[in-house]
Formats: C-alpha cells, structure tokens, sequence
C-alpha cells in the first residue's frame, strides 16, 4: 500500500523555538495548511479537529518525539508537517520534547495514518539517524531524506506496524502477587511470560487467574446480587497468591510474525478471542498488539 | 443373537467403566450393530423411541428458560432466609424442594440447579457442603421416582409401556412420600451435629435480598405460566391421547417464543450428547430385540423364580435396585423394559387372562413395571456412580473443593437404598401382590 505523501521542504520547521506546545502546533497547522491536497479549511477549524483529538491523537513515538494526527474527509493522501525544536520543551509531565509532527491523512484509508506513524517510530530507533536528524538545519537536505523513507515501505500494513514494544519483561518465576501489581501498573489484562533471551514461554490473563481463584460454582449461578454481605475472595484467592507465574500460564497464546497481516492479527483477536497478540521474531518476542489498538489504530475516525 | 450380545456386553462394559465417553460408546455400539449387519438400519431407526428424545428436549428447553430467570436461586435464598439461617432446618428444607423440584423437572436438572447455590449458601453460613450435597442427590433420587418426567428409567418406562402421568404420581406418589419423610428424619439423626451455624453468620443469610435474584420477572411470569400448561397437559395426557414427549415439546418451544427465548441460543443448551445416549442406547437393544435376546431371557428368569409371579416382580425389583447402584440405570432399564414385556403373556396365560387387556394390565404388567420403576429409580442411590444425578453432585463438589467421596457417599446412599427398596418391596407386597 503506497502512502501517497509527499513531503516538500516547506514541511519542515526546522531548529524551531516555540513558548509553549499550543503555539508549535499551531504553526504546524499553519503549515500543514499550504500542502496540496488538503481539504478547504481554516485554521481554526483545523486547530478545533486537533483539539478534539487531543486525548486519543496525540501519540508519543519515541521518548523526545509526539505525533499529533487525525483523519478527515477529502484529503488527497497523508499530508506531515514536521518541527525539530532547538531546545527540548516540557511535554505534559513527563519528558523532553525534541521532535514533534503534524499528520492528517484520509478518515477513508485510516491504514496509511497507522503506516506512517509506524515508519516515524521506525525512524527514531537508529540513535545515528536520530541525532542526524535533531542537527539537520537545512530543509532542502532533510525533506527528501525523510520522504524517501516513508515512501519506501510498500505492501499490506502488517503486525510490526501494529505492534508496540512489550512493556517490561516478566519471568516464568515471578510470584503472582507481584505479577498481578505489575499488571495491573500496566493496566493490561494479559502479558506474555519470557526467558532472557525474550523467548516467549506462555501467557498469563486476568482471565485465568479469576478462573484459578474463583470457585466454579460461581459460574453456574445466573446472579449473585441477592447476598448484601460476603466477601470471600482472599480465601479464595490465598492458593493463588503461593504460585507464581509458571504455574498459572497457559501455551494458549496467538504469536505471530512481524509480516503477518491485519487480517490474521484480527482474526486472532475477535475470532480466536485471544486477549493479545505476541508478535515474535527469530523466536524473540519483540512486540505486543492488542484489541484497542488495533481498533484505535484502524477504526477510530 | 450371539454378535448382538457381544457386541451390547462390550459397549454396556464401555458405559460402566467410563473408559470411553458413554455417549460416543453407544452411539458407536449402534453404529457397530447397523454396519457389521447385526440389525437392519430400518429395525434400529424403528427402535428409537422419539417421543422419550422429544420428552427429555422439551424438558430441558423449559427448565434452561425458567433458570435463566433466576427462579432457583430466588427459591434456594427464600428458603435459608425463612429458614433463619438455622443449619439443620435449611438442610431438611433444602432436601424436601430438592425432592419435589425433581419430580417437576427431572432429577439430574435439578441437581446442575440446586447444588451450586447450595455450595453458596453453605459457604456464607460456614457450612460444611458435601452433607448437603450428598442428602439433595438422595432426595432428587427419590423424588423424582414419583413422576413420569421425574427419573429417565421412568420417562424410558412410560413411553414403553403407555403408563401416563397421573398413574406414575398414583402408584408410585405415595410410597415416596413416605420415603421423603423417612429420608428427613434420617437426614435429621445423621447431621445434625454438623451443621450448627453461629448468630453472627445467620445475619449474613437474613439480610439477603431474595428479589434480587430474580433477574427477568416478566419472563419468569410467563414462563411459570408455560409451565403450568405443560404440567395440565401432563395430567390430562391421556385423556386427550398425547404423549408426553410432545407435550413437552411444543411446551418448552413454546415457552422459548413467549419468553423471547431465541430458539437457537436455547436449543444450544439443550443437552444433546445424554439425547444421543438415549438414541445410540436405543438402536442397541433393537439389535438385541432383532435378535429375540430378551425372550429367551424372560424364559431364563422364569425358569429361576419358577413362574412364581410375587417373586418375579419383587426379583425384578431388587435386580434394578442392586443393580442401578452399580451401574447407569438408563441402559438397565432400556435393556429390562423387552424383558418384562416377554413375561407378560405367560403371566397372563397363568392368570388365566387371556383376553382381557384391562386385567392383564393391571394384574401383570403395572406391578411389575413399577417394581422396576422404584428398583430402577431408588436403587441410583446405593452408590456414588448408581445414578447421573450422583455423579453430577460429585463432579460439582469436587471442582469447587467439597469432594464426595465413594464411601462418603455409600456410607449414606447405601443405607438410604436399602431402606427405600425395603419401603417399595412392603408397598408392592401389599398394594399389587
């Protein structure tokens, strides 16, 4: 799938110095604004879609860099405007803000939004190419080099466009108390259990632990609403809390590969009902996906 | 006839053992009969008794639909609630519902119903489960013997014989009656020392909201009204010359529709592998009635009790009963029911009868088909692998940590067994011999 975008020089604000991150993204907008093929809009209008997003369209892709992106209606193809910051700002909270881009790609191929935020994530993992491109001060140079990288990648959107780095790594010993608050820091229901070397052993769920804990005749009651006072779950859950993750993980895991394609990846998830999918390389796990993203990655507008 | 009963010792030897799942054992059994030329297709389809498979759909489809009303539960919490959360009252009481919802239902339902919330209730008073377990597969045992839809060997008896609803609860209501109560008093003696529940855990039972448990009333009203339909017609089934089966038929299909019920969801609830073990089941004893095994053998137990008629049904009674505690009593009495209809004529030669069809059924066939009704029946509770309302009460408790064991459960079944059997055999005496 090609991503239709160009990226002329005039994209590109380079060594840039703004007093707050409201004014860099308006001068993105502003930018992005000139590009060919984008629908008649005004700035405000532009700068009303973005802040509607705010929450679930502002995208850290690497430690310094934040991607602003959202879809709308007659666009061309994907259009970025693309700011280097001569000095790091505040990012909300947490970080150093470096890099930050401006997307707006067709809400009818909403694929080619998740591809190109994928290849931006790429472009920041090679430690040379990044600080080559937090020095670039000469549009003319940068431009093309970064179009020519995100031109290059062609082919149906796979599982590596998808996925997001495993976060943290646990280990087939580690008790299930401590695998619980770890997940629960995580806020994730399932997470994959490896060796050092990240071959995936086995998968833990929330689902799996409640059905270890909680006695089956539960399951066999249509409610429990009746009972005002009964609280038994650490009797039940005491066996739980002596095990650790070994004992309670299951082989019964998706794992695929990085070119897997969309259609295996949702296969997984909403036919085969796994919680996640384990993107595995040469026998490494080197990246999860699970259901939300794939369906903020592909359906959200 | 030798291939035929070869082949019907090794698939009943696979049933008993449970080596192999026993739904694929008959149905593989029957397969066998059919392909090796054993018995014709046509002879082993005829041998398929429909209206017990529409029967036992019809009743599962209406119990699922009525369940899933929140109906048990609310029945169950009412009764520890009114109870006062005093063990040994919520015990008996537990006991009794669990008898009379077995002869409504059927008994192995309503073991899958009652025993979770049991499990429930017991654990909020700090209860031990398993007697209460142990005692609800008893009553459901002999509950259930009360009624034409209340135990398979009686639904498998009635559709054989013709025998309709309100003879089952005429002949066989009143000495389970007896047995009930007999069974509460025992009940009483045996636990009462275990079953003492402190103040302070009875609040818990006290402060339950029972209504709160029902999650559908609108469904539940209709529902209990389908149900009542159904039963009249069970009463009436005779008179109006319908089976059972599609009483219960067009009742749970009805009550799906009324309820809202998709019909698709609800029939995937249905439980078809123990519908297939009726069928396979079926299709084998046709190889062997093909084959006329059973007359030969209705020769064979006539020679043994001498033709003496009192001791023939009280044998067949005591034979089911020991029997039915050692192994499944549906295949038993599916095996006995060609049997005993072999014996008939020459009772009623004896009698001197011929010709007089009332008689016969009434002198000759009801006794001994209700022998085999209360041995079949009450003979499940001699052991915890005698009846499939035992053995769902054990698989319950042992996954949720309150195993039955074997000899736990004989401790109380076999007694239990023999008592009733000896209730029945005096009932029979009387009544019939």
């Amino acid at each position: 799938m090609a991503l239709h975008t160009t990226f002329p020089p005039d994209r590109l604000l380079l060594q840039a110095s703004f007093s707050s991150t409201d004014q860099l993204v308006e001068a993105l907008a502003r930018t992005i604004l000139s590009a060919e093929g984008m629908p008649q809009l005004s700035h405000d209008e532009l700068m009303a879609a973005i802040a509607e997003r705010r929450d679930d369209g502002w995208t850290r892709l690497a430690q310094h860099f934040v991607a602003v992106h959202l879809r709308l209606p007659d666009v061309s193809g994907v259009r970025m405007a693309f700011a280097t910051l001569a000095e790091p700002m505040r990012w909300v909270d947490d970080g150093n803000l470096r890099w930050c881009a401006l997307l707006v790609a067709p809400r009818e191929r909403p694929v080619q939004e998740v591809r190109l935020l994928h290849e931006l994530g790429e472009l920041c993992k090679d430690p040379a190419k990044r600080a080559w491109i937090s020095a670039a001060r000469d549009p003319e140079v940068l431009a093309p080099w970064i179009d020519a990288r995100l031109r290059e990648p062609e082919g149906p959107i796979t599982a590596r466009d998808l996925m997001r780095p495993s976060m943290g790594i646990l280990r087939p010993d580690t008790p299930v108390p401590e695998l619980v608050r770890r997940m629960a820091s995580m806020n994730v229901d399932a997470v994959g259990l490896t060796d050092p070397d990240r071959k995936l052993l086995g998968q833990v769920t929330a689902a799996d632990l409640f059905t270890l804990g909680m006695p089956d005749f539960f399951r066999q009651l249509r409610s429990v609403a009746f009972i005002p006072e009964f609280d038994p779950f650490e009797r039940y859950f005491a066996k739980e809390a002596k095990l650790v993750a070994a004992d309670v993980m299951s082989q019964d895991y998706a794992a695929l590969p990085p070119d897997a394609t969309v259609l295996e990846v949702v296969f997984a998830l909403a036919v085969q009902g796994h919680p996640k999918v384990y993107v595995v390389e040469d026998g490494r796990l080197i990246g999860v996906i699970d259901r939300i993203r794939v369906l903020d990655r592909i359906l959200s507008p | 006839m030798i291939a035929s009963l070869v082949l019907f010792g090794i698939t009943y030897l696979a049933i008993a053992t449970e080596k192999v799942d026993k739904t694929a054992a008959a149905l593989l059994g029957a397969a066998a009969a059919v392909s090796l030329g054993i018995v014709p297709y046509e002879e082993a389809l005829h041998a398929v008794d429909l209206n017990v498979v529409l029967l036992l759909v019809g009743m599962m489809l209406s119990v699922n639909v009525l369940a899933s009303t929140g109906v048990f539960e609310w029945v169950a919490v009412k009764i520890a609630q009114k109870a006062g959360g005093d063990g040994m009252k919520i015990m008996l009481l537990f006991m009794l519902v669990t008898g009379v919802l077995s002869a409504l239902l059927d008994n192995v339902t309503t073991v899958i119903l009652i025993a979770p919330i049991t499990i429930l209730i017991c654990e909020i008073l700090a209860l031990p489960a398993v007697p209460f377990l142990v005692l609800e597969a008893l009553a459901s045992n002999i509950g259930g013997t009360s009624t034409l839809v209340g135990d398979p060997p009686n639904v498998l008896i009635a559709s054989a014989t013709g025998l309709d609803f309100n003879e089952f609860i005429m002949h066989l209501g009143p000495p389970v009656l007896i047995m009930m109560v007999g069974g509460l008093l025992v009940a009483r003696l045996w636990f009462h020392k275990v079953v003492q529940v402190p103040p302070a855990l009875r609040e818990r039972v006290l402060k339950a909201r029972p209504e709160r448990a029902i999650l559908r009333p609108r469904r539940l009203k209709r529902a209990l009204f389908v149900f009542g339909l159904m039963l009249v017609g069970f009463f009436v089934s005779h008179m109006v010359h319908l089976e059972p089966g599609v009483i219960a038929i067009a009742g749970g299909i009805f009550m799906a529709v009324v309820c809202g019920v998709d019909l698709h969801h609800a029939l995937e609830k249905v439980e078809w592998n123990s519908v297939l073990f009726f069928v396979g089941l079926f299709m084998l004893i046709g190889a062997l009635e093909y084959h006329h095994v059973f007359e030969h053998l209705g020769e064979l137990m006539l020679q043994w009790t001498d033709g003496n008629f009192a001791m023939t049904v009280l044998l067949v009674m005591w034979f089911a009963g020991i029997m039915s505690a050692i192994v499944d009593n549906i295949p038993l009495v599916i095996a006995m029911l060609p049997l005993l209809q072999t014996m008939v004529p020459v009772f009623a030669v004896q009698f001197g009868l011929v010709g007089d069809e009332e008689a016969i059924r009434v002198q000759v066939e009801e006794p001994l088909y209700w022998a085999l009704a209360l041995g079949a029946c009450l003979g499940g509770n001699g052991s915890l692998v005698g009846a499939s309302a035992n053995v769902i009460i054990a698989q319950i408790g042992s996954r949720n940590n309150h195993p039955v064991g074997f000899l736990q459960f004989g401790k109380y079944g076999l007694p239990t067994m023999l008592g009733t059997l000896m209730i029945s055999t005096v009932y029979v005496w009387l009544r019939y011999l």
